[in-house]
């Protein structure tokens, strides 16, 4: 429908919707209205729907101040491009308080793609914002439900991390799950530092995991792309259920291993910029200290900490895929 | 996919064709540059306008803007 086409003027950014194929050579742009006397303007639903959300009905809806919030902040940080789903869900979303029937698995608060309907199970205001997420990402193509990047049960664990992720950088932290989205969010964080943060927004929205999984074979072997997905999806399964100490040990090796896929990715991604553009000690320096921001990664689980990886496996990942290029850092080059 | 929309006004209702649409980041607003396909001296009369509230079109209003469009038009600056 639409084509992903930027326009980059000394106005700032253009997003361009439509353009014709047709070639407009020799035109008078006429400034002057073509036509007096209006009386309807009949413009196709796609064009109306791009761009429109009537305000002032949404502040009329149940949780009106909320959904115009989110409606103005998504306006300002998305292209309209990305947010088809979100003008063509909002219109007809309706939201359900039911209160004292908090689920088994203790949820706060979720969106029903057949329905169109978010449903809150406290008056935990953040959660709506989260919900609104996974609502502004979400369609049917078919019969199959595309909500962010979950498509049916495939991606579920990566698309509520990434949901939280969002719903945390544009309206502060929610509570949709008691229990803990710490890890699934810091792993799609980094997963974002590979991807770039306006790609992966807007594949998000786009409800397209097709593409995200497109954006990390360019880095990773198709194995290791399903068992990043599949690793991460478990996570949200075991924690999703009371931990106990046989699936502890298991939460926390599929937590390892998605780190540690995630690494080879990113350091991947740097052979590659240091083929094609050599890249000096100091930059590769700053890079690595941006992406790893400390080093060593935890796991908070039932009050307990747990170190899942650190500086030792990045610089064997850093080592071996250099290396691979006849390019050697010593161990402590790589650690400063 | 429909290209085209109308205008109807009192004298009847006239079809344009949609050459295209956008969205100018710095001001928010959403244009709409259309033909109706009718010649001026050998030129292909266009016109543009901004939408707001999905069915109402408002007259451009700075040279700022139409500079754009014609940014637009001429495809130059246009990345993929």
């Amino acid at each position: 429908m639409l084509s992903d086409l930027l326009l980059v003027t000394n106005q700032g950014l253009v997003q361009v919707g439509e353009l014709t194929k047709r070639k407009v050579i020799d035109y008078k742009l006429n400034k002057r209205y073509p036509r007096e006397n209006i009386v309807k303007v009949k413009l196709p639903p796609r064009v109306i729907s791009d761009c429109y959300v009537d305000i002032a009905k949404l502040e009329r809806k149940k949780f009106g101040e909320l959904l115009t919030y989110f409606t103005r902040v998504l306006e300002s940080n998305f292209f309209n491009l990305d947010l088809d789903y979100f003008y063509n869900n909002i219109k007809t979303l309706d939201i359900k308080e039911l209160r004292g029937k908090i689920l088994n698995n203790h949820v706060l608060g979720e969106y029903l793609i057949d329905t169109n309907e978010i449903l809150l199970y406290t008056d935990c205001k953040n959660t709506i914002y989260h919900e609104l997420f996974h609502m502004a990402s979400s369609c049917f193509r078919g019969n199959t439900a595309f909500s962010g990047f979950s498509q049916d049960d495939v991606g579920i664990g990566l698309d509520e991390g990434y949901t939280e992720f969002l719903t945390r950088r544009y309206f502060g932290k929610s509570r949709t799950f008691i229990t803990n989205y710490e890890d699934q969010v810091k792993l799609v964080s980094f997963i974002e530092k590979v991807v770039g943060k306006n790609k992966m927004e807007s594949l998000y929205l786009k409800a397209n995991l097709k593409g995200l999984l497109k954006e990390l074979r360019v880095y990773l072997t198709q194995d290791e792309v399903v068992d990043l997905v599949s690793n991460i999806d478990k996570l949200r399964y075991l924690y999703g259920v009371e931990i106990k100490d046989f699936s502890l040990n298991l939460y926390l090796d599929y937590l390892r291993e998605s780190y540690l896929i995630i690494f080879k990715a990113f350091v991947r991604k740097l052979v590659r910029e240091y083929q094609q553009t050599w890249l000096s000690n100091v930059i590769i320096d700053k890079k690595v200290n941006d992406f790893l921001e400390g080093g060593n990664i935890r796991s908070y689980v039932d009050g307990k900490t747990y170190r899942i990886t650190g500086l030792d496996d990045f610089v064997n990942i850093f080592q071996e895929e250099f290396s691979k290029i006849g390019v050697y850092f010593n161990e402590s080059e790589v650690r400063k | 996919m429909q290209n085209t929309f109308t205008i109807t006004t009192k004298d009847g209702e006239v079809e344009y064709e949609i050459l295209a649409t956008f969205k100018m980041e710095k001001n928010n607003k959403n244009y709409l540059v259309y033909t109706d396909n009718t010649y001026s001296d050998g030129k292909l009369n266009i016109y543009a306008s901004t939408i707001e509230q999905g069915e109402t079109l408002k007259d451009i209003e700075t040279d700022e803007e139409w500079e754009l469009i014609e940014k637009v038009l001429s495809k130059k600056y246009i990345k993929e």
